[in-house]
């Protein structure tokens, strides 16, 4: 359907995106274009224009501006929206929903942060293997807090 | 947003923010902890507590923030063959998602007797076997002109947060009258709470 398109990308130094382990490099799609196809790229980018089609950022974290609008399955290390998203976020490390965040779609990511204020319409895959992933080290659970669930001594040991 | 018909500026005795231990969720969780994986529908607004406090537990939650989307001013929503396509609008569904537990808090005040019927037709046709619904139910002569928000701070404990200091009349719907409106389901539990509140925990039939 679509193919592959390169964006119009420009350095910024003004967006804020969580910089990615062993790259500072950011691109931005700008508030005036619009961009149909796959999206693929190894840094960080910064949405304000439209995208509709795919973004797969496989190490990388990517920023949905305010006013940007991203009609595509969107797969990041770190997914932070302020703007509106139609379609999956699948966040390798989290996805953040902003305030001003409009969401309708699936989430799937070991760590999901919904601020107070944010439009969202679907579901959160409360993945527990992928937390236990997410936490790399090993942090033992209180006695206390270990219930008779597994998933729960994972969940509290993800928590401190 | 969300506002009831025929609200007044009056003394809601229930407004501002205030927490509350509330057994009907307490039941609920002893459902989600019961073993395996659930589906968790919740019909209120995205709130990051509860997401936060849901994430240490196995399960997929559902967030439909009805209170937005809905035009709950009173109108019908046209009967149960409008009611579908409009809740497929509001939250997409797959025929194979099917809910476990669903956390309706205090919707029910505000929706009209027909609406209630739809209501819980879709809720059937979207329920596992042994399916939990919480509802929370006015029991005073007036409530909150707008639903509250449901923050839960523990298992047992829940932080309502009421927008808003316009009062309305209450439906004070009783427990037989709710299973009337809601034949697709049986009474688990109720509980009478002091600050106005019942809670009401149903089952699938």
């Amino acid at each position: 359907m679509f193919g592959k398109i390169e964006p119009e990308i420009h350095e910024s130094t003004n967006s804020k995106v969580p910089a990615s382990k062993g790259s500072r490099e950011q691109a931005t799609v700008g508030a005036s274009i619009a961009i149909k196809g796959d999206l693929v790229g190894e840094e960080d980018l910064v949405v304000h224009g439209r995208v509709e089609g795919t973004i797969t950022l496989k190490q990388n974290s990517l920023m949905i501006g305010k006013d940007g609008h991203i009609k595509a399955d969107v797969r990041a290390r770190v997914i932070v929206v302020e703007g509106r998203v139609e379609g999956g976020l699948f966040g390798d490390e989290q996805v953040i929903i902003k305030k001003t965040g409009v969401v309708q779609g699936n989430i799937e990511a070991p760590r999901v942060s919904l601020e107070d204020g944010c439009k969202f319409k679907g579901s959160i895959e409360m993945n527990v293997s992928s937390k236990a992933k997410a936490a790399e080290s090993s942090v033992v659970a209180s006695p206390a807090a270990a219930k008779s669930n597994d998933h729960k001594v994972e969940a509290v040991a993800l928590r401190k | 947003m969300f506002k009831a018909q025929g609200a007044a500026r009056l003394s809601a005795p229930d407004t501002g923010e205030s927490e509350c231990r509330s057994p009907g969720l307490q039941l609920i969780f002893e459902r989600i902890n019961s073993g395996g994986k659930v589906n968790i529908l919740d019909l209120g607004s995205p709130l990051s507590r509860n997401v936060d406090f849901l994430s240490s537990y196995f399960c997929r939650l559902y967030i439909a923030d009805w209170l937005q989307s809905l035009p709950l001013d009173g109108a019908h929503w046209g009967g149960h063959a409008a009611f579908s396509p409009l809740f497929s609008e509001m939250l997409p569904l797959q025929s194979t998602d099917k809910f476990d537990v669903i956390l309706g808090w205090d919707i029910i005040n505000y929706l009209s007797v027909e609406n209630i019927k739809s209501f819980s037709r879709f809720l059937a046709k979207h329920t596992n076997p042994k399916a939990l619904c919480f509802f929370s139910l006015a029991t005073r002569k007036e409530m909150p002109a707008q639903p509250a928000k449901y923050h839960i701070v523990a298992e047992d404990t829940l932080h309502y947060e009421q927008l808003g200091y316009e009062s309305c009349q209450s439906p004070r719907f009783s427990q037989s009258r709710l299973l009337e409106m809601m034949p697709e389901f049986l009474p688990q539990r109720s509980f009478l709470l002091q600050n106005g509140r019942q809670e009401q925990v149903l089952r699938i039939r």
